[in-house]
């Protein structure tokens, strides 16, 4: 009897090993995956938490914290102001000292939507959250910024400034007319409500231009205006595969400068993730523009007193039925609340 | 041997096991009922129709919901979990043209100096009559029961 020598592997066998490998590596992929997110997660809420200490560095060199926006008229004449948000002056602490130089060379009077003006075009690392995807808008080379100063639960006119109007300016970072440049501006001991209660700046997902989700960052516009006084009528704007019905305008974060509430600003109104809206399609309009982020289920938040805290996109949002107020009581349950810096609400956990 | 194939295919399987968190505000809402109903106008379904139901207390949650081309709706008070919170509510209703293509070549990237000048930014118009809009105004109520409904019907004349 001729004995057969085993030399080698069947192939039954083979087989079954590359299967449990496969197996494993699809096991695995994801777990790889969702370490890379939780990696990026950490550096966008380390860029947060560096943003925070810059305004606290701000409070205590200027006594008051930088404005939303601010007007400062150009010397040709045209307005140039009530668009610069608060970062050129959070630059000394942000380590970009000569960068502020340059801008406070020209008495920080530029045009924030300027794509020649080489200042502009400058790219803070620091201002982008990692979990974004990149983008590259061909038609605006000017620096982004993933990272917003909050307005709060104010909807209608939250585009105007102190003296223009007086609605809008419940958040931290209203916006400021020149002469009130000072007088106007919110200090630390003006929140009422607890630097451990107020958001004071969060993320928004910069604007894919012709972008039609959520997750692209753009803003439902030409919606008409009712919104303002029901503003779950911008939840409606957003299907259930969170995909816009209508025409969308791309704003959000693609000029760091820029400070209307739709480029550099957002709200707490509708919550975060969920559909922005604009009343008109210009990127000075008012509206609704919560938080986003592509981290899965909620955003990440500074608060005043400089913590860094995740915000559940399923957070109570009150009565979205109901028109902003301008006084008292957020209407928009505890995420309205901890945009309020003097709404005297009780908030609980969160 | 098979005990041993068995076992290994049991550790490959655990792992996959025990993922999923519940949110606490998730878990914390009040319960929903399902909520549907109809929207007609001259007497035929609207499509496309906005569908808002404001709760009497202003501490109340709303829902809302947008008509499919049958004229039908689900009412959501938290999107996109279907559902709405039983009890009164006064109704708006809300259509315009704004999905018209004519919204959709507007200038995107104008860069308009003049900030506050309120340019002819086109608005969309009213479908329905305006005072549908208001819910001081629509004199549409409706209450959604504790055991749910789907029999919601609003009939909206000029």
């Amino acid at each position: 009897m001729i004995r057969r020598l085993r030399t080698g592997f069947t192939l039954i066998e083979l087989l079954v090993v590359i299967a449990i490998i496969a197996v494993l590596i699809a096991l695995l992929l994801p777990a790889v995956q969702q370490a890379r997110e939780a990696a990026r997660r950490t550096q966008c809420r380390n860029n947060l938490k560096q943003l925070g200490l810059a305004l606290h560095n701000y409070h205590d060199t200027h006594g008051w914290l930088p404005p939303g926006s601010y007007l400062t008229t150009l010397p040709s004449g045209d307005f140039g102001g009530r668009r610069q948000n608060g970062f050129p002056g959070m630059l000394p602490f942000l380590d970009q000292a000569p960068l502020y130089n340059e801008y406070a060379a020209r008495n920080f009077r530029i045009r924030p939507w300027d794509n020649g003006l080489t200042l502009n075009q400058v790219q803070i690392r620091g201002l982008l959250c990692p979990s974004d995807s990149p983008v590259t808008q061909a038609d605006a080379p000017v620096g982004k910024t993933n990272y917003m100063f909050s307005r709060g639960d104010s909807i209608q006119d939250n585009n105007h400034w102190v003296g223009n109007g007086g609605r809008g300016m419940r958040g931290m970072f209203p916006g400021l007319g020149e002469t009130a440049l000072i007088g106007k501006a919110r200090k630390l001991s003006s929140i009422v409500d607890g630097l451990s209660n107020t958001v004071a700046m969060s993320e928004r997902i910069i604007a894919k231009t012709g972008g039609t989700r959520v997750t692209d960052g753009v803003t439902a516009a030409s919606i008409g205006d009712t919104f303002r006084n029901q503003p779950i009528l911008c939840q409606l704007q957003v299907g259930a595969d969170r995909n816009y019905i209508g025409s969308t305008i791309a704003y959000s974060g693609v000029r760091w400068l820029d400070g209307t509430p739709m480029v550099s600003g957002f709200t707490t109104t509708v919550g975060p993730n969920k559909a922005s809206c604009a009343n008109g399609n210009r990127d000075y309009a008012d509206g609704v523009f919560d938080p986003t982020s592509q981290h899965t289920g909620g955003v990440n938040a500074l608060f005043g007193d400089g913590s860094v805290r995740f915000i559940s996109e399923n957070i109570d949002t009150g009565n979205l039925s109901l028109g902003s107020v301008t006084t008292g009581t957020s209407r928009y349950g505890v995420w309205g609340s901890l945009g309020s810096v003097d709404g005297g609400e009780v908030v609980g956990e969160f | 041997m098979t005990s041993l194939r068995f076992l290994s295919l049991a550790m490959l399987i655990i792992p996959l096991a025990g993922c999923g968190q519940v949110d606490s505000w998730k878990a914390n809402r009040p319960a929903t009922v399902s909520a549907q109903g109809i929207v007609t106008y001259r007497g035929s379904p609207i499509e496309k129709a906005m569908v808002i139901f404001q709760p009497k207390e202003t501490t109340g949650v709303a829902a809302s919901a947008v008509t499919d081309a049958k004229g039908e709706f689900t009412l959501r008070s938290f999107p996109p979990d279907s559902g709405a919170i039983p009890g009164s509510y006064a109704v708006t209703i809300i259509k315009t043209d704004f999905d018209d293509p004519k919204y959709d070549t507007m200038p995107v990237n104008n860069n308009d100096p003049d900030y506050m000048k309120e340019a002819a930014d086109p608005t969309p118009v009213s479908l329905i009559p305006i005072r549908y809009n208001d819910p001081a105004q629509s004199g549409l109520t409706a209450d959604i029961p504790q055991e749910g409904t789907t029999a919601l019907r609003f009939d909206l004349v000029d």
